[in-house]
């Protein structure tokens, strides 16, 4: 049982990685790009610190792999924002 | 610890995705690739912590989560005022 919800959850966090990253590729605009970065963070993340733990149980590494999920999530989130900002300045507001 | 391998060797390529993105075109496309490199990049170094048998070499992702996240502020700081 153990086993199966690792697997899944590093199943989840792979499928993820895959499809932001075509997506990625895939995007036209600079914002575009940005929701798949932020996908991976939260999505995969989550689903790799339920693997983690499963795996694991509530281990120093669990919990570490538990923060960086959050520092991604609550980073991450403030770095998209200031990146998109700072892209739809300099493109005049108009998206390229 | 084999799933955990597998899942390295599976995150690699997006990873490679991201660096594609941030490699090539306009700056602004640039910088939102390197916001996903820096997020893959993460989970790799988390995964690789598991075959690799060395429970603190996850220090290693959380010092990049810690660090890499403020650099791209900075870098958007700058491509807002100065670039």
């Amino acid at each position: 049982m153990t086993v199966w919800a690792v697997r899944i959850g590093l199943g989840v966090l792979c499928l993820s990685a895959w499809i932001s990253g075509i997506a990625l590729l895939r995007a036209r605009t600079a914002l575009d790009r940005l929701h798949c970065a932020s996908f991976l963070s939260l999505v995969g993340g989550l689903a790799l610190t339920v693997a983690v733990f499963c795996a694991e149980g509530p281990t120093l590494r669990a919990f570490k792999t538990l923060f960086i999920w959050i520092l991604a999530s609550s980073f991450g989130a403030v770095a998209t924002h200031a990146l998109g900002r700072a892209i739809h300045l300099r493109d005049g507001g108009v998206e390229r | 610890m084999t799933s955990f391998l597998v899942a390295a060797l599976a995150l690699l390529p997006p990873l490679l995705f991201g660096v594609l993105a941030a490699a090539r075109g306009a700056l602004a496309k640039r910088l939102a690739g390197l916001q996903f490199a820096v997020a893959a990049g993460i989970l790799e170094l988390v995964v690789l912590t598991f075959p690799l048998g060395a429970a603190s070499s996850i220090d290693l992702a959380l010092t990049a989560a810690v660090l890499s996240y403020p650099a791209s502020v900075l870098f958007a700081v700058f491509a807002e005022r100065w670039l």
